[in-house]
């Protein structure tokens, strides 16, 4: 008789055992969830999320390459940001800020009584299809302590035999082609072995607009964006012929104003 | 001739010229610690009555052997001024800043000058040529000076002694704050929580991982609880807290990492106070290898010198230390509070360091060159 949709879920934690044992317990709890991804860190998470757009994603808080709270911060600046419960362990005391229930977190390891209450409310919200309110943005923001922007590294692409510096404001775009990155540039591509969702971490976000899973783009070079029909946008670059593709979660970068 | 002008340069320089010229209070102080001044004795009732009795005791010998009037007249305007003179030193005893010193005494200035001035303009003669006049002047100059260098005093005296106190309240929290963490043994919650969540998983699905986590654990645990109820352990037994630290570690992030200890037999001999090596490799695995998204290495280092002296160094390829860690501030409450920068394990190791050999032992961060952090403690010989 149920006709809806399964609810989609993403679990994320760099550590195997706590990993496995939220699934185990939310299999147990929750069986009509479905968990589309596991991811082991924070990077992951933020490019699954992408790929599959669960509505509601377990995230713990301290991972490698992105902490929970800054993949939260991103997903709810998406045009579909999830539910977000927070996992975490003993010691991050800034999450009790949290108690006011704009966002859940659970300790580990996961209790089902206490995974239960958070289940209960994930339910309640998702009926109510508010989604997360625009003070999630503001919360999270003011959660997450001020980290010096990393200093940029200039690219290391091999074109043949030699190895091209490549400064990251002289880029245009990153493309991800396969396991490779493809690096477009004032005079010039190359490719490069670091995935794209990894190289996310070192940029500017600034300066780099993710427009698109498998595309981050200059935004000095951004001409315009052109909206084709409900869902498709692309974005034209200044001096250049190819149009990049904007996907839904990201239109909202666009607004005009 | 070098030398002695040399010595001259450091004589002086020793020189506090904001005393030599009573420039007042040298001290100033921040707006969190007026908040914890806020915390010192109120005047004592003692010392109220002290003063009011030696503010009555001056008027009265300063009107003594005057005629009738004039010696009333004289002993109110002393009592006055004695009063005013307690006011103000009220107020500077709970402010002593150079500011409100100044401001008291262009405050008491400016109306004694234009009471003078007035006088002496309205009519010079007659009034120098009153001889108890003059006694009176004389008596007047006495007491204001006696007057304003007992505001300087209280001034100075109270300034000096908030600086002292703050100082010592600082030393005692610090104190108090090693010794809280030392009697917790510092396992941290996040360590114990983040290992019991992998376990209770493992033996829920019955993985063959979950028992020798648990036996390193329980070692970890049982080689950490008493680690810290002796003042110096040997770097061998310390050594092995952190090898079941390490095991854990590896049994959760399962192949991120990777460790190597090398002690060699004489420094293994040599003691530390306890907690040093856990908290560096501690850091290193925190902040060296946890935040790489393929895993990293730590090396633990201890060698005997030819000199005599221990050199350790714990070495991670992550991203390196920080700006702030490069540089640790000095050694001295003020400067550890102030910079909070600066981890608190690691501090809380120098000063441990500090307490057991004083200048001879050393911890600095740097930059490996191949990439990552480089920890290394020192401990010169002792001088026999």
């Amino acid at each position: 008789m149920n006709t809806l949709k399964p609810i989609t879920a993403l679990i994320a934690d760099d550590e195997e055992g706590p990993r496995e044992q939220l699934r185990a317990a939310l299999q147990r709890l929750w069986p009509e969830l479905q968990i589309v991804a596991a991811s082991e860190h924070g990077v992951d998470a933020w490019d699954d999320f992408l790929a599959h757009e669960p509505q509601v994603c377990f995230l713990d808080i301290r991972m490698p390459g992105l902490t929970g709270i800054e993949v939260a911060r991103r997903m709810a600046a998406t045009a579909s940001p999830p539910q977000v419960v927070f996992v975490t362990a003993f010691g991050d005391h800034a999450l009790s800020a949290f108690d006011a229930g704009a966002v859940d977190y659970v300790m580990k390891p996961v209790d089902d009584t206490r995974l239960g209450q958070a289940i209960e409310r994930l339910k309640t919200r998702l009926q109510k299809e508010g989604g997360s309110g625009p003070d999630l943005n503001a919360l999270l923001r003011q959660l997450l302590p001020a980290v010096a922007a990393p200093k940029p590294k200039p690219i290391q692409a091999s074109l043949g035999r030699e190895i091209k510096l490549i400064a990251p404001e002289d880029v245009v775009y990153f493309e991800s082609d396969n396991r490779y990155t493809r690096v477009v540039f004032d005079g010039g591509e190359a490719l490069i072995r670091t995935p794209l969702k990894e190289l996310l971490t070192t940029l500017d976000t600034e300066l780099f607009w993710q427009v698109h899973r498998s595309v981050l783009v200059n935004s000095r070079h951004i001409a315009s964006a052109v909206r084709v029909d409900e869902n498709s946008m692309h974005i034209t670059l200044k001096g250049r012929e190819e149009k990049l593709p904007v996907s839904r979660q990201f239109q909202g970068l666009f607004k005009g104003q | 001739m070098k030398n002695s002008f040399a010595k001259l340069r450091a004589f002086f320089r020793e020189v506090d010229w904001r005393l030599v010229f009573l420039m007042g209070p040298r001290h100033s102080f921040t707006p969190e610690q007026w908040q914890r001044l806020d915390r010192l004795p109120g005047i004592s009732p003692t010392i109220k009555v002290a003063a009011v009795v030696n503010v009555l005791a001056l008027a009265w010998i300063a009107s003594l052997e005057l005629p009738q009037a004039t010696a009333r007249l004289v002993f109110a305007s002393a009592l006055l001024v004695g009063l005013l003179t307690l006011w103000i030193g009220a107020d500077l005893w709970r402010h002593p800043t150079q500011k409100r010193l100044y401001r008291a005494y262009g405050f008491s200035a400016l109306p004694l000058g234009a009471v003078f001035g007035f006088m002496m303009a309205s009519k010079p003669q007659q009034w120098m040529q009153d001889p108890w006049n003059h006694e009176l002047l004389i008596r007047g100059c006495a007491i204001g000076f006696f007057y304003s260098m007992a505001t300087w005093a209280v001034a100075m005296w109270r300034n000096e002694f908030m600086a002292d106190w703050l100082h010592d309240e600082a030393l005692r929290e610090q104190k108090l704050e090693l010794a809280q963490r030392l009697s917790s043994a510092q396992i941290q919650p996040h360590f114990l929580f983040n290992s019991l969540a992998s376990l209770q998983h493992w033996v829920a699905v019955k993985d063959d991982r979950a028992a020798p986590l648990l036996q390193s654990l329980t070692s970890y645990l049982r080689a950490t609880l008493p680690l810290f109820d002796r003042p110096l352990l040997s770097v061998g037994e310390e050594t092995e807290a952190v090898r079941r630290y390490l095991e854990v570690m590896q049994a959760r992030l399962g192949g991120r990492l990777r460790f190597v200890l090398d002690i060699s037999p004489d420094a293994a001999a040599a003691q530390l106070p306890p907690g040093v090596l856990l908290t560096l490799v501690e850091n290193a695995v925190e902040h060296g290898v946890q935040p790489q998204l393929s895993g990293g290495e730590v090396q633990l280092l201890a060698r005997m010198q030819g000199d005599g002296s221990l050199c350790v160094e714990v070495l991670d390829d992550g991203s390196g230390p920080s700006e702030a860690l490069l540089q640790l501030p000095p050694l001295e409450p003020f400067a550890m509070l102030r910079d909070a920068e600066a981890s608190l394990g690691l501090q809380n190791t120098r000063l441990r360091l500090f307490q057991a050999f004083g200048p001879a032992a050393s911890l600095s961060l740097s930059h490996r060159l191949e990439g990552g952090c480089r920890a290394q403690v020192w401990v010169q010989a002792a001088k026999s």
